[in-house]
């Protein structure tokens, strides 16, 4: 009895938790060299100054869209939260060079599944910032995110913990 | 009513000029949507304005009904016109 109780809780749980796509320092979204994200206009997130480049599916979940230059992709959970995951800024002008994407739009995904694999010395020999924001898309499903900054490795739980509204 | 707008930015309509497209369209109580080559995607949602795959050159018709329907299929036209600049 307790535990289907306590079964129904964590059922209506109204938070999704983050794991890491990459390993790397996860900073604030205030460090991103780029207005439309550092001024949170782009959703609520954070970023991952990244050290590896396997960008892996931070939950279960589909490929709501890959952008066919292989550098950002949104990953949809089952609760309908959508999440941008931005390879680098300003990086859809290398035009997909540097970035190998696994997955296509469509696509179920398992957590740390790999999604992209990106050369990131490619990006910064382009002169590019390979900060990597991670924001939520569907932002109107979204109360508030909590983040972990400091270092992390990719798969890392819980980086980021996105608080959903309780109406749906 | 619906206008038609031709898609100027070299990197076409990716994550930052479908977020400007967003916003505009969420300024508008109604439904708003973009249409490219016979399909139609709701403007207010990232995920759908990013499956339109505008690319420079694309037409795209701004679609919205109702009272201030023509002011935000400006400010989506506008978006969908302009070129970024960093």
């Amino acid at each position: 009895m307790l535990g289907k109780l306590f079964g129904n809780d964590k059922a209506k749980a109204k938070t999704v938790e983050i794991a890491a796509p990459l390993s790397g320092k996860v900073v604030s979204l205030t460090e991103v060299p780029d207005e439309a994200f550092s001024q949170g206009f782009m959703g609520p997130g954070a970023a991952i100054v990244p050290t590896s480049g396997i960008v892996m599916a931070p939950f279960d979940g589909k490929i709501g869209h890959l952008i066919d230059t292989g550098h950002a992709v949104i990953v949809e959970h089952g609760s309908g939260l959508e999440l941008l995951i931005h390879v680098g800024i300003n990086t859809v002008e290398m035009k997909g060079e540097g970035f190998k994407p696994l997955v296509k739009t469509g696509d179920s995904v398992k957590q740390g599944q790999p999604l992209i694999e990106v050369d990131l010395d490619r990006i910064r020999e382009a002169g590019y910032s390979a900060v990597t924001p991670i924001v939520v898309a569907s932002e109107d499903l979204a109360e508030g995110v909590d983040s972990v900054y400091g270092d992390t490795i990719a798969q890392a739980a819980a980086i980021m913990t996105v608080h959903l509204k309780s109406a749906k | 009513m619906q206008k038609t707008f031709t898609v100027e930015n070299p990197t076409g309509i990716h994550a930052r000029p479908a977020r400007k497209i967003v916003e505009a369209a969420k300024a508008f109580a109604g439904d708003v949507f973009l249409e490219k080559a016979g399909n139609r995607f709701s403007a207010k949602s990232l995920v759908k304005v990013l499956s339109v795959g505008a690319k420079q050159g694309d037409s795209v018709a701004v679609v919205a009904e109702g009272d201030g329907a023509e002011a935000a299929i400006d400010a989506i036209g506008a978006v969908l016109v302009s070129q970024e600049s960093h």
